[in-house]
Order: C-alpha cells, then sequence, then structure tokens
C-alpha cells in the first residue's frame, strides 16, 4: 500500500468517524425507530467511487467497529453492522450494474440500511409487528439518499482532482 | 440522474404506499383492547388500554421504563435508556401497533379481545 493511498485512506476514516459523531448530536427522532440521516453513507460512498468497493466496505466496517465502541455499544453495533453490510451490499451491485448514478446507488444504500436494521430488530424481538414500520422507512430512505447521493456526487468530482485518483 | 434511478424511487414510493395503505385500511380498534407488555419475548403484564395508568416495567437487569396509558391510548414516557426512541414513538391505539425498546427488549402491543370472545362463543 502506498503512502498516498494510506493517507487516503486515513482521512476517509476520520471523516466518517466525525461524520457519525455530528450525525450523534443531533436530535434526530421521529416517530420511527431505525431512521437515520446517514451522514456517514456519504463517505462510504465517495469512497466507492473514488477508489472502489474493497476499499469502501473496509472504511464502512472500521467506522462501524469506531464508532460503535466509542459512542455505542455491542448492542447498538450489531444493528449498524446489519444495516451497514447490506447496505454496502447492495451499493456495490447497483454500482457494479451500471445502470445507476450515485443518486439511485444512494438511494438503494440508504433504503437497505433502514431494511437491515429493522430486520435484524425482528430477529432479536421475534416479530413481524415492525414491518408497519417500513414505509416511513422506505419513504425515509428515498430522501435521505437522495440528499446524500447529491452530496456525494459533488464530493467527488471535487474530491478526484484533489487527491487525483 | 439516470432512467434507472427515477425507476428504483418510483418503485419504493409505490411499495412504501402499498403497505402504508394496506396497514392503513385494515387496522381496527376494539371496545376491549388489551396492552401486552413483553420482555426478552416473555409475556411481562396485560393490562386494558381504557383503565387510564402508569406501569412501570422493570427488567432483569434493573432498566425501568415507564409506559402510560391515557384515554385509549399507551405511551412510553420513560426510559433509563441511551437512545431514547421508544420514547418518541407515538402512541399506540389500534390492534397490532407496536412500541419497542430494543436497548432493554420491551415490546408493548395493542391485542383486540375479540378472539377470546370467539372462543367463548364456540364454548
Amino acid at each position: 500500500m502506498s503512502s498516498k493511498k494510506t493517507a487516503t485512506f486515513g482521512v476517509l476514516v476520520a471523516l466518517a468517524f466525525i461524520f457519525s459523531y455530528v450525525e450523534s448530536t443531533i436530535p434526530f427522532n421521529f416517530a420511527v425507530p431505525g431512521m437515520k440521516l446517514g451522514f456517514a453513507n456519504i463517505i462510504v460512498l465517495v469512497t466507492l467511487y473514488l477508489l472502489g468497493s474493497k476499499e469502501a466496505f473496509v472504511i464502512s466496517m472500521i467506522r462501524i467497529i469506531l464508532v460503535g465502541f466509542t459512542f455505542g455499544n455491542l448492542n447498538t453495533m450489531m444493528y449498524s453492522l446489519a444495516g451497514g453490510l447490506l447496505s454496502f451490499a447492495v451499493m456495490a451491485l447497483a454500482k457494479r450494474f451500471d445502470g445507476f448514478s450515485i443518486w439511485g446507488v444512494s438511494v438503494l444504500g440508504a433504503i437497505f440500511h433502514n431494511v437491515g436494521q429493522v430486520a435484524v430488530a425482528m430477529l432479536v424481538l421475534q416479530t413481524s409487528a415492525l414491518i408497519g414500520y417500513l414505509p416511513f422507512l422506505l419513504v425515509f430512505g428515498i430522501i435521505s439518499g437522495v440528499v446524500i447521493g447529491i452530496v456525494g456526487a459533488e464530493l467527488t468530482k471535487r474530491l478526484r482532482v484533489i487527491l487525483k485518483v | 440522474m439516470k432512467k434507472n434511478d427515477i425507476i428504483v424511487i418510483v418503485l419504493v414510493a409505490f411499495l412504501a404506499l402499498g403497505i402504508g395503505g394496506y396497514y392503513f385500511a385494515t387496522r381496527t380498534e376494539s371496545k376491549n383492547a388489551k396492552v401486552v407488555i413483553e420482555v426478552n419475548g416473555q409475556l411481562y403484564k396485560e393490562v386494558n388500554l381504557y383503565e387510564d395508568q402508569k406501569v412501570e416495567i422493570e427488567t432483569s437487569n434493573n432498566h425501568k421504563n415507564v409506559l402510560e396509558i391515557k384515554d385509549g391510548y399507551a405511551s412510553m414516557v420513560e426510559a433509563d435508556c441511551s437512545d431514547q426512541i421508544c420514547v418518541h414513538q407515538r402512541a399506540i391505539h389500534y390492534n397490532g401497533e407496536t412500541i419497542v425498546c430494543l436497548p432493554h427488549l420491551i415490546m408493548v402491543t395493542v391485542q383486540s379481545d375479540e378472539e377470546y370472545s370467539v372462543d367463548s362463543v364456540a364454548n
């Protein structure tokens, strides 16, 4: 791994970490559990487009583990992990499929992040009642996904010039 | 933005509308509904949805939540957890609606008593 790549990785992990922190300081509680703004996903998305899926996967996992130990616990980490893994897998596939722009990839990532978290909650609580939350999570996933897609597209464009990757 | 992006957004929006609409159209309320409180998958307590009261829920690992039942609506008013998501969830009233507290594995569900009345008629 070149020193430039190491430095880029460090900056991206730090950014994802800070975005998670900023998100945790915003009191954002709608009636539905599992709703997230998903700031940190901006970094995963940008990494996916700038460096590739392997790199994005590493950033996503490091972020979840760091944030889990710093601001959460093993319990919250399990939910983040489920959401993060599912969202990453879907985004990587959608990007490879090549039919989507960064917007669509971002929307799919946001939606599946929410779906993954609700799925784990349903497994933990052994109930299907939580499916009632899905409509809210889907609609919210579209909105946050589009916003993050716009930010991600702008960032990718600019970072590509700065980092020369 | 590509065509597929729009297609995904529209499809998901319809899916959400469909599930949401189905829930809204099929939701029912019953005069003798009960509030079922489960902790860690085990039945903790059942109370009448129309008897105003505050129920303290104490879990085995010394955590406490307070459920308030008022005018046929149940809502979590207190929880000593860090995320407070359950406290912010809206009050439940219709059959099948739930409030969950994930950190404490508490699940509160509104259930109708109708199944029982059908059974008693059959008996």
